[in-house]
């Protein structure tokens, strides 16, 4: 079988090539950015474990063996980073950070009534995945955003997959919760998405 | 809607596509009858639909330089596996010189001459491991060893730990305890140096089997003959089939064993009739 690109990239980051490093760490940059500002509320921290997290990949190349994927060793280091930097942080609460960040992400679909309900149910849900407790965040970000099966997520975050299952399960649970609490979406249109069962990826 | 408590986990794993087919059949013929549960599944979908994608996150401009800059001052580790594989082989040389020096203490053999002093050969020949295992063993095996050791010939643990250091200061891999006239026996002819710790053979495999041979033909018992202690630690046991003094890979880091499959044997001299 042919080597794709990235195999080639990391046999030559793996025997010290920094250029080939760079076009992994392009690749996945954004995904590993997804991870990151969510599991750090604050910004600075968020690209702080995001570099951390490739400067770990570096270190560790000569001895990554290929046995989980790239992606999912990836991902268990930027969690690792994350939870260091949390850490250091004493766990410093992000609950009442500001919307920002979420409000800035690009809507998508069609139609500006749809969309800017999506844009406000998507606000809502950064709001809410906020509010779990790290492990539960860290599995429905895997799940959600990275589109990660259950079993990467295990090897990413070194659990059984029956504890991914609940974490998913229990974290799904406590962002509806959320969502339809009051001062969230359950006075908007976005809330009835949910409520109603009529939300759509997109 | 909140699901029925039994299929909360089963309808997450839907929504996700990681239901077995059991599991979805089960899931399938309860939806059938089971409004709430119809519900949640609605409810669940919709929440998927809210997620963001990584697709759409924005990285702060030159963060990917930013990286390249910390790398290049930063080194690779080094690869683990000869690593592991020579920790390994120090462990299991640790483990086996810890069974052999029980064994010597349990079987303490048919010592003429030179084991006529028991507590030496046995402490003698757990220095020698000690120190061979060195560095790379850590201080906890060492001083396993050195407590076994003790506890084999009766000697204070402490004792040891110097006697080790005299070894090591004396640039040898082995300690043998022999009188004057097995010493000559055995070893006139073979390259020796004074130390101020003693006399300090350097000896090939082949010489030591050649050796061990003649101390046979002569029944002198040489510390091997207890136990196999000797031939586990120190400069390693001389393969008689290799025919070569081929080291099994401590002599990198015993300070008396050179690169060239020799052996450093210090002699412990012992009056005779002790």
């Amino acid at each position: 079988m042919a080597e794709s690109m990235e195999d080639i990239w990391l046999r030559k980051a793996r025997e010290g090539d920094q250029d080939a490093f760079g076009c992994l760490v392009r690749a996945y940059e954004k995904r590993v950015f997804a991870l990151t500002r969510r599991l750090c509320a604050d910004p600075s921290d968020a690209e702080e474990a995001a570099q951390d997290a490739f400067l770990a990949v570096w270190q560790g190349l000569p001895n990554f063996r290929g046995e989980a994927s790239f992606s999912t060793w990836l991902y268990r280091l930027t969690v690792n980073a994350c939870t260091d930097i949390l850490r250091r942080r004493q766990r410093r609460s992000g609950l009442d950070e500001p919307l920002d960040q979420a409000e800035a992400l690009p809507a998508r679909g069609p139609g500006p009534q749809e969309a800017a309900e999506r844009k406000e149910l998507r606000s809502a849900i950064e709001a809410g995945l906020r509010q779990l407790p790290e492990d539960y965040r860290t599995a429905l970000i895997l799940r959600e955003i990275q589109q990660l099966s259950y079993e990467e997520i295990a090897a990413a975050t070194g659990v059984e997959l029956g504890t991914v299952k609940s974490r998913i399960s229990r974290g799904r649970g406590l962002l509806r919760k959320f969502l339809t609490g009051p001062g969230n979406l359950s006075d908007s249109p976005a809330s009835n998405r949910i409520e109603t069962g009529k939300g759509g990826r997109g | 809607m909140t699901p029925c408590e039994n299929y909360r986990e089963a309808l997450n794993a839907f929504v996700d596509g990681e239901c077995s087919p059991e599991e979805e059949a089960t899931l399938r013929a309860h939806l059938t009858e089971c409004e709430a549960c119809r519900e949640a599944l609605a409810e669940l979908t919709a929440l998927r639909g809210g997620f963001p994608h990584w697709e759409d996150e924005e990285v702060p401009e030159g963060f990917a330089d930013g990286v390249l800059q910390r790398i290049a001052g930063t080194p690779q580790q080094a690869p683990k596996k000869a690593r592991r594989k020579h920790r390994a082989a120090w462990a299991s040389l640790a483990a086996c010189l810890g069974i052999m020096v029980l064994l010597g203490t349990l079987f303490p053999g048919n010592r003429s001459a030179s084991s006529a002093n028991t507590a030496a050969p046995a402490s003698d020949a757990a220095v020698t491991a000690g120190q061979a295992a060195g560095p790379q063993s850590g201080e906890a095996e060492d001083s396993l060893t050195a407590s076994q050791a003790a506890e084999a010939g009766g000697e204070d643990p402490s004792k040891l730990m110097m006697d080790r250091a005299k070894l090591t200061q004396a640039g040898a891999d082995l300690c043998w305890t022999l009188t004057a006239d097995e010493e000559q026996e055995l070893l006139s002819g073979f390259d020796c140096q004074e130390t101020e710790e003693g006399r300090v053979y350097t000896l090939t495999a082949g010489d030591i089997e050649s050796i061990r041979a003649q101390a046979e033909a002569e029944g002198i018992a040489l510390p091997w003959e207890d136990s196999a202690v000797v031939y586990t630690t120190g400069a390693a046991a001389p393969d008689p089939t290799a025919g070569g003094g081929e080291s099994s890979g401590n002599s990198s880091s015993s300070p008396g064993s050179g690169d060239s499959g020799t052996y450093h044997i210090l002699i412990q001299p012992i009056e005779a009739g002790n």
